[in-house]
């Protein structure tokens, strides 16, 4: 599995080995292999929904171009670095680049 | 943009709790009564609880005083059943993303008088067949009647806080809620100490 930095082409979705809930619309996920609850606010609930099925990170900042006012290049540094800190505690994993994307 | 941090960190005082769902008359009555007397009829079946310790299953009667029966017999298709039938509005209530069941682990616990079950998640167990975590929790609460406890109460703990919330085990009680959820048994009083009087419970986890 790549663990080089991610990039716009980089393939990402959800990491198998966490647990989903919601509470009051705030999603909450436990990763299960480092035993951290993690709280998103409404632009990473939005963010983590998008990442069931894999999606490349640039699919995803378009994805939230779409939805909220912001310079692209910000937004995508930010969601860049958020992924970043996902992944860090295995809440997502990047994926092969030849595998197909939804 | 900073959408994501640890609770423990980020919420302070009462915190939050993970969602659960509670459900009275969860099977038809007789069949709850049946499984009652077939637990009684049964008491030899039991084995004694374990638990998770450095990675090994381990009896250690501090934490947990519990023996557990791993087949329901002749109720085990239809609690799976039952179980299977629940996940869709569970997921729903809880704002849990739909998944296909891989498993579901089913077995029933006997609480006695003074035991206990130590503040916990169920989605660290040995088997753990990754990658394919328990993802939901349904527990059915039976008991005989009249009751032959005290006490017993399943307890949710919040994330990020102390706050508890206490639910009595009433006799066909369904209790349901993330695996991820923290929650502990409270200890409970049977003075008599008949394995009848015991707290049943019939303990559900879906896996992903």
């Amino acid at each position: 599995m790549p663990t080089d930095a991610l990039t716009t082409d980089t393939l990402v979705s959800w990491h198998p080995e966490q647990v989903t809930a919601a509470v009051d619309g705030q999603v909450i996920v436990m990763g299960l292999i480092q035993g951290q609850y993690v709280g998103l606010d409404d632009i990473g609930s939005v963010l983590w929904t998008l990442l069931e099925q894999p999606q490349t990170v640039g699919h995803v900042c378009d994805q939230l171009a779409q939805q909220y006012r912001g310079d692209p290049d910000i937004i995508a540094s930010d969601v860049l670095a958020f992924l970043e800190e996902l992944r860090a505690i295995d809440l997502i994993q990047a994926l092969d680049a030849d595998r197909p994307a939804s | 943009m900073n959408q994501a941090s640890v609770l423990s960190e980020k919420i302070s005082g009462t915190g939050v709790f993970l969602p659960y769902h509670t459900q009275p008359d969860w099977l038809p009555r007789d069949m709850a009564d049946a499984i009652v007397e077939y637990a009684i009829e049964n008491e030899s079946m039991f084995q004694a609880g374990r638990i998770l310790q450095h990675g090994k299953l381990v009896i250690d009667e501090s934490i947990r005083q519990v023996s557990t029966l791993t087949h329901m017999g002749p109720f085990q298709t239809a609690l799976k059943d039952a179980a299977m039938a629940s996940k869709p509005m569970l997921e729903t209530l809880f704002g849990m993303p739909a998944f296909s069941a891989s498993q579901v682990e089913i077995e029933m616990a006997a609480h006695g008088d003074g035991a206990h079950f130590q503040r916990h998640v169920d989605t660290f167990v040995v088997g753990h067949n990754r990658p394919n975590p328990r993802v939901l929790t349904l527990v059915l609460y039976l008991h005989r009647q009249p009751c032959g406890f005290t006490g017993g109460a399943l307890r949710f703990h919040a994330l990020g806080g102390t706050t508890t919330r206490d639910i009595a085990p009433e006799h066909n009680l369904l209790t349901a809620f993330p695996s991820s959820a923290p929650h502990s048994v409270q200890r409970l009083a049977s003075p008599g100490g008949a394995f009848a009087d015991r707290r049943f419970a019939v303990n559900m986890w879906i896996r992903r």
